[in-house]
């Protein structure tokens, strides 16, 4: 059989915002400390204390946002603790996440010389669980004010006399959980608060406020937030925010034992993708409950914490939540990121859990060594969406794997460039069987095509001794044949296939 | 991220069976000693020394099913897997000297020092020549 991929480049939707790709990185484990940010002292070559290697791998994915400092940290996180001289800041245990002193020698100065490093947007996430209205609102001072003002003095002391940028702003942290255990109206009504004071200093730039979303299918959060912040004839018509979170993981055994990140058989390989593709019921039906109060869609979704969480490798501090990355973590990201290009409309933010060292990361350290994981390259490969616009397209697709975890043997995603060159994303799920397929454009022929590939065995992943086992590749199984193209995906694989349109029939590229 | 304790059960396969070798181990909830009030930084870092000394291997420390953990984990570990308590005893004096360390856990890697320190094919993530 062969499918039938077509795509209709006039029939053109929303823009992809960048920040679908976007990341996150909490002090968690490794992620900040070791991972990112390795002091100034360090024998790792870096650049103010940031680990050369990584910026430059993290500068090839063109990083478009990065979330900080948490996660649950964040609502544990008092700013203050973290700016000034480094030898007389605050030393405490991190009691989130391994319980291991947190010396606070990355702090907001430090965040903000990262996101120079890597030239992406800032999204800060403030504390309202265990934080006051003053702290978030002196601390928004602190970063952005600029002129005579107490906070923005105390900045230039500590060597930034120019404020920063602040893109995003979150107003606490799952707060129906580790942020507070709230109800929704409870955090709904401390949201309209806390948000009142993050003030916008800068003419011309407005911190985007993000509400604190529901976890994974509580619909009951969503529908509540909302309704409390769209109430009272004063509230403003997007409901004193401009996005709203979720926050989704994929465990494919369950919470209590999560499952090995590569020891896994076939079976738990589809239970994962299916878990995976969750996300796009998530989407539709939260995006629903906003349609009622947001029918413009004014508000964003925000996934600002997704991907896969697996048992930690063996051996390592459990409260780390270290863990490798194999192929099957390839096809999660990229079914995933699909979605969200699909979903682009409402989504306009995903930030995935997390950079460096921690559940699905792009980048893994061990000492001076780096290594750029299968997700990674996923990211890489799907590059070429940010800031597309969405186009319409068809593809037929056949259920497989077990019943009670069957999924779609192929997941794919189009966009165009400002170019005009079509990307499409292609995700074959299958781990036994490779797909031909023919690409169709609607009313044009296919003049040039090119692309990329990622596959290997489901479990197969790069390690220190042998980094680049995984890695993306040239494809050069497609022929374009009478304007359209035809190429055997493999299975277990990921493409990125880009075409330019013409009148001219193409000769076999 | 939602904050859970981390789970007892940790090195049990998605089958339930318990393993106790380099295929994981049988983790353990940390007691969190929580942020530690004092009044000047100085104190804050004494204390905070006083409750987790950085330096301390975990069967220094005061959870004895740390302690626990180490021992399966080490006394299941295949033989030829194992280094010898000599190399065993010098690659743990080389990590006691360590300003890496912090907890019994190597912020290099990320690992408990203990456990990596058995096996034979590891080597300190900073460089073969340490160990």
């Amino acid at each position: 059989m062969v499918h039938k991929l077509t795509i209709y480049p006039e029939r053109k939707k929303n823009q992809i915002h960048r920040e679908i790709y976007g990341h996150f990185a909490e002090h968690l484990g490794r992620c900040i400390y070791g991972g990112i940010y390795v002091g100034e002292n360090s024998d790792i070559e870096h650049t103010n204390g940031m680990r050369n290697d990584v910026v430059e791998a993290l500068k090839e994915l063109r990083i478009p946002v990065l979330r900080w400092p948490g996660g649950c940290f964040a609502d544990e996180y008092h700013w203050r603790d973290g700016v000034g001289e480094k030898k007389s800041r605050k030393r405490m245990i991190n009691t989130h996440w391994g319980g291991v002193i947190e010396d606070n020698s990355f702090g907001t100065h430090e965040y903000f010389e990262l996101c120079r490093q890597l030239g992406c947007k800032t999204y800060i996430n403030g504390n309202l669980g265990s934080g006051t209205v003053q702290e978030m609102s002196e601390w928004v001072e602190y970063m952005t004010f600029d002129g005579v003002s107490p906070m923005a003095q105390w900045r230039a002391k500590n060597g930034h006399e120019k404020p920063w940028t602040v893109d995003f702003f979150g107003v606490g942290n799952e707060n129906w959980g580790c942020g507070g255990n709230m109800t929704p109206e409870y955090y709904a009504n401390e949201y309209r608060r806390y948000q009142t004071y993050v003030r916008d200093y800068q003419s011309g730039r407005r911190i985007q406020k993000i509400c604190g979303g529901p976890n994974v299918d509580d619909y009951v959060w969503t529908e509540q937030v909302l309704r409390t912040c769209f109430a009272h004839p004063r509230g403003s018509g997007h409901g004193f925010m401009d996005g709203l979170s979720l926050h989704y993981y994929v465990h494919p055994e369950g919470w209590e034992i999560k499952g090995s990140a590569t020891d896994f058989d076939v079976r738990t390989w589809y239970k994962t993708l299916c878990k995976a593709l969750y996300m796009d019921e998530l989407i539709s039906r939260h995006g629903e409950i906003m349609d009622r109060y947001d029918p413009e869609k004014n508000i964003a979704m925000i996934v600002d914490e997704w991907g896969t969480w697996y048992t930690c490798e063996p051996g390592t501090n459990p409260g780390f939540l270290y863990q490798q990355n194999t192929m099957r973590d390839a096809l999660v990201a990229a079914v995933t990121l699909n979605i969200f290009n699909k979903h682009s409309d409402r989504v306009r933010m995903a930030n995935l859990a997390q950079m460096v060292n921690v559940l699905q990361a792009v980048i893994l350290t061990e000492g001076k060594h780096m290594l750029k994981t299968p997700t990674y390259h996923v990211f890489h490969m799907y590059k070429e969406h940010q800031g597309g616009t969405l186009l319409v397209d068809e593809l037929d697709v056949l259920r497989i794997g077990p019943d009670d975890n069957a999924v779609p043997n192929l997941s794919e995603s189009v966009s165009m460039d400002r170019n005009g060159v079509i990307h499409a994303t292609i995700a074959n799920l299958s781990v036994e069987e490779g797909y031909e397929l023919k690409v169709t454009l609607a009313e044009e022929t296919v003049r040039t095509a090119s692309a990329e590939i990622l596959t290997g065995e489901m479990n197969g992943k790069n390690t220190f001794d042998e980094p680049d086992h995984i890695r993306e590749e040239a494809f050069t199984r497609l022929q374009v044949i009478s304007g359209e193209v035809h190429l055997c995906l493999p299975p277990c694989s990921v493409v990125s296939l880009h075409l330019t349109s013409g009148e001219q029939q193409a000769e076999k590229k | 991220m939602q904050r859970r304790e981390p789970p007892l059960d940790i090195g049990r396969t998605a089958g339930g069976k318990e393993v106790s070798n380099e295929d994981g181990f049988t983790g353990n909830g940390f007691a969190n000693d929580g942020y530690v009030e004092n009044r000047s930084v100085e104190k804050e870092a004494w204390a905070v020394e006083q409750s987790r000394c950085k330096t301390c291997f975990l069967r220094e420390q005061a959870e004895a099913d740390h302690t626990e953990t180490i021992r399966l984990y080490v006394s299941n570990l295949d033989a030829e897997m194992k280094v010898d308590p000599g190399e065993y005893a010098r690659r743990l004096e080389k990590c006691g000297r360590c300003g890496d360390m912090s907890q019994g856990v190597c912020m290099q890697c990320g690992c408990f020092v203990e456990m990596r320190a058995a096996v034979n094919i590891r080597h300190c993530p900073k460089g073969e020549k340490c160990w």
